[in-house]
């Protein structure tokens, strides 16, 4: 693995200290890496690499998080069966499931697992070490989520946030408003004779989707579940988390009858079989806020339902946090990095790079 | 208003007009009266009440929300619509859910737009700040649409028609008509475009016509030439006038009205006979077009395809607009006239009662009624001739049509011109959209222009499965630079290109493009210096002086 050099010009390091000069940024503990993915140089692991690499800790269990071919995984417990199934089916990788809480040390700095309430098993990575305390939230959201443990937050001195919805257009109408508004839908598809298709991810959504579903006795139809997102449904089953029952659906071989509601990933928007069932479609997305987003996806209907902080919550977060220094990833603009410098007054920016030696 | 705001989103969207028109149908049946003439006039894009600067909404929600304005901008970039960003952010900052009671939408027209107008700014920031926090997230983001730009949903008015016609049991083609005449929001305007047909009342649908067949094999085996009637077929919409009693009816593509937009056309055929129903092209012509004296090549110069679209969707044309892109009807045929209906008589009569009518038989350059003279040829070579000329380029081709066919229905001909060619250089490549996607299968191509190269095509069609597989190796080989999906290639490979004609684009860079392109053969042995240059292709175009 590339071994790298703690940042040497502190201008790389520290590029909010000409901004802040009463406040100067800390030495980080976490750099950006120069292909994505955050170096921690102290203990020499990574965080969420893209690339393969000797020691990975794992926020979660999303593609865009967990990558296959490291050496050794760490993770939090709930979430390593869909670790194991997406990153490493064949078991040749070492993985450490932890506790939520537990304190491990991993070449002197001290990590804990801290639940993020984005999926099952999605973890805040709270590091400690040369007397910094540093939290890298991975992905989370503050909503209810009967799938997942709930966000908690977690005191320290730097907080390196997500930001996906960073924009104050973002806020989630209550989830419950939500899944009323997705079964009315459901019910009108089905009193129509139509089968009903929404998209949603096949890891998160679509559990909690079945999760909330299981808990109300208004449902129209049968379930169905893409034979992608089955086996993920099976891994929450065995952590305890209760789903509404479903069939599997293989779209060469099922046939959902009318008033069925399919849960589908959005790579098969295209798919044979839309043609053949013809069902309405539906998207279950945070993006479905915006009209302009809503409109880019070929469905009828676009329900709000995200597993990402709103504005409110990221700015809930970075205030229960404590934290004077907030870096930020994972946004489209610098928009939320440049509230927090000039309406919050605090440090704020993106995530300091690695400096090549 | 949360019923209106309800079927904005439904009829929001890609189009799809059988859920627009179910979506209509349930919120007619089930709205207030005193709702329809406002939710009519908003769905037709009527004349609203008062525009609303959106910079003026924007500066009162940053005020009242205490927001730097960089923070508006960037939702604003990414939201794509100021009323839409300024609803949202002031969904996301509300501390208590919107108070007041719930307001139907003629309240809300008649106690907060309307007002508006004429008020001072203090006035209108209170009036506009109170609504948004009385109006839930989509009545506000429909609103504030509403307020700023108008609704403009885009519900074609066929669909509006077939639904009001759905809860009126009265006929789409009248509604549609009666439609042109709604501006108003007043219960008698809606009472009046639901009123009962007066009894005897003719239809004032268009009449069934069909499509031309390409003409397949040589012209000559149609018969004798004299048997049939040949005219110019413009690049226009297929167009009936109908006249009754004191209306006049407008129809393009068999079913969309658009009388309201053609005042000038609709003002010339007032002098036409109660019943008469004229069936032609309609088109926009380029206004300083002269007629030609010797009248033996097509004097008007029509504009582009996409100029004529844009024209006919302008709810109310200005004076502007009607003089820069004036309207021409182009008459072949008559289906009806004072006396009755002609379907039933060959093209021969029909025509002789169509030239009875004396309709202006001089090209008009400022827009009206045409009918043109036809086309005299001694025979099948002389209208060959008239199809190669150069000038025969501002047309589509010639229709023919049997002079002693009865039904309007009867088989008539499309003849094509005939397609010219250009030899151009292949510059980009790129994956085509969805199921096209393996192969490189997009071709760019370019002509000279002084020292560089100007794309004027872009192609899918004509190379064999063959030639495509060895190009595409070639592409992937030679690749200098990749734009996201598009490979740009060396300058090296020459093809032939057919095409149909020039249009004028200005959104390309060559100021032209080619209608219809397709490969017609790869040219190894020409060298990119070789291939044509832009001039060559501009001569083409239709507003050229021919020789």
């Amino acid at each position: 693995m590339p071994k790298a050099a703690r940042p040497r010009t502190p201008g790389d390091a520290r590029p909010l200290a000409g901004i802040c000069p009463a406040m100067p940024a800390p030495d980080p503990l976490v750099v950006q890496g120069p292909r994505g993915g955050l170096y921690c140089p102290a203990g020499d692991f990574w965080i969420d690499p893209l690339r393969s690499v000797e020691t990975a800790l794992i926020t979660h269990a999303h593609a865009d998080h967990a990558r296959s071919g490291s050496a050794t995984y760490w993770c939090a417990a709930p979430g390593a069966a869909l670790l194991r199934r997406r990153v490493d089916p064949r078991g040749r990788a070492h993985l450490n499931p932890v506790d939520f809480g537990a304190v491990h040390l991993i070449n002197g700095v001290r990590c804990s697992w801290h639940p993020a309430g984005h999926i099952l098993g999605s973890a805040q990575i709270r590091l400690e070490a040369e007397g910094q305390v540093w939290v890298v939230t991975g992905d989370y959201k503050r909503a209810p989520d009967p799938s997942c443990r709930p966000f908690e937050p977690v005191p320290c001195d730097v907080l390196v946030t997500e930001a996906t919805f960073g924009l104050p257009v973002y806020r989630w109408p209550p989830a419950d408003a939500v899944m009323d508004a997705l079964v009315a839908w459901w019910r009108d598809a089905a009193a129509a004779g139509d089968r009903a298709a929404l998209w949603a991810y096949s890891l998160g959504k679509t559990q909690r989707i079945l999760a909330c579903l299981a808990a109300r006795t208004d449902r129209p139809g049968p379930l169905w579940v893409h034979r992608a997102a089955a086996g993920l449904c099976a891994d929450y089953a065995a952590q305890g988390v209760t789903l509404a029952p479903f069939e599997v659906f293989d779209p060469a071989t099922s046939q959902p009858p009318p008033g069925a509601l399919i849960l589908t990933p959005p790579a098969a928007e295209d798919a044979a079989w839309r043609q053949a069932l013809r069902p309405q479609t539906a998207s279950a997305s945070g993006w479905m806020r915006v009209r302009r987003q809503r409109h880019q996806r070929p469905v009828d209907r676009g329900f709000v339902l995200s597993d990402h902080a709103d504005w409110p919550a990221l700015l809930d977060t970075v205030r229960a946090s404590q934290a004077r220094t907030v870096y930020v990833m994972h946004s489209p603009t610098d928009t939320l990095a440049r509230y927090l410098r000039e309406v919050c007054g605090l440090n704020a920016g993106p995530v300091p790079r690695l400096a090549q030696a | 208003m949360i019923p209106f705001a309800a079927l904005c989103d439904a009829l929001d969207g890609p189009p799809a007009p059988a859920a627009q028109r179910a979506a209509l149908v349930a919120y007619l049946r089930a709205a207030p009266a005193a709702d329809l003439p406002w939710a009519l006039t908003l769905l037709t894009d009527g004349p609203r009440p008062v525009r609303v600067p959106p910079a003026d909404l924007a500066a009162w929600a940053l005020d009242a929300l205490a927001l730097p304005r960089w923070l508006l901008d960037d939702c604003v970039a990414h939201v794509g619509d100021t009323g839409e960003a300024l609803a949202l952010l002031i969904d996301t900052h509300r501390r208590d859910p919107p108070e007041g009671p719930p307001r139907s939408l003629h309240r809300w027209m008649t106690e907060l737009v309307a007002p508006l107008k004429g008020a001072d700014a203090d006035a209108r920031r209170a009036q506009v700040l109170a609504a948004w926090a009385a109006l839930p997230l989509r009545p506000l983001v429909w609103i504030n649409r509403i307020l700023t730009t108008g609704l403009r949903l885009a519900v074609p008015r066929a669909v509006l028609a077939q639904a009001l016609a759905d809860v009126s049991a009265l006929p789409a083609p009248e509604v549609a008509h009666r439609l042109t005449a709604f501006t108003a929001p007043t219960a008698a305007a809606v009472a009046a475009l639901l009123a009962p047909l007066a009894p005897g009342l003719a239809s004032c649908a268009p009449h069934p016509v069909s499509p031309l067949e390409p003409l397949a094999g040589p012209a000559e085996a149609l018969g004798p030439c004299t048997d049939w009637q040949a005219t110019w077929r413009w690049p226009g919409l297929p167009c009936q006038i109908i006249r009754r009693g004191a209306d006049t009816c407008v129809w393009t593509d068999g079913a969309d009205l658009v009388s309201d937009r053609c005042p000038a056309l609709v003002a010339a055929a007032r002098g036409l006979p109660d019943g008469t129903v004229l069936v032609g092209t309609l088109l926009v012509v380029e206004p300083s077009a002269a007629s030609d004296p010797s009248g033996d090549r097509p004097p008007l110069t029509p504009q582009p395809h996409d100029v004529l679209t844009r024209r006919l969707a302008r709810p109310r044309p200005s004076a502007a607009v009607r003089r820069r892109q004036p309207l021409v009807f182009v008459a072949h045929d008559l289906l009806a006239d004072g006396a009755g209906p002609l379907t039933g008589q060959p093209l021969r009569a029909r025509l002789a009662r169509l030239a009875a009518l004396s309709l202006p038989r001089d090209p008009p350059v400022a827009g009206g009624l045409w009918h043109p003279p036809a086309l005299t040829a001694a025979g099948w070579p002389a209208l060959e001739d008239l199809r190669q000329a150069p000038a025969a380029r501002r047309t589509r081709g010639l229709r023919l049509r049997p002079l002693d066919g009865a039904d309007p229905a009867d088989p008539a001909y499309h003849w094509p011109l005939p397609a010219l060619t250009v030899c151009a250089v292949l510059v980009y490549a790129h994956a085509g959209a969805r199921r096209r996607q393996a192969p490189l299968t997009d071709y760019t191509f370019a002509v000279w222009h002084g020292d560089a190269l100007v794309p004027v095509a872009k192609t899918a069609e004509g190379l064999s499965p063959a030639d495509r597989a060895a190009l595409d190796a070639w592409i992937h080989a030679h690749t200098l630079d990749r734009m996201g999906p598009v490979r740009t290639v060396p300058a090296e490979r020459v093809f032939a290109l057919s095409f149909a004609a020039v249009t004028a684009s200005p959104r390309h860079k060559a100021g032209l493009v080619l209608q219809a392109p397709r490969v017609l053969a790869p040219r190894p042995a020409l060298a990119p210096a070789d291939a044509a240059r832009l001039a060559a292709l501009q001569a083409h175009l239709p507003s050229a002086a021919g020789p």
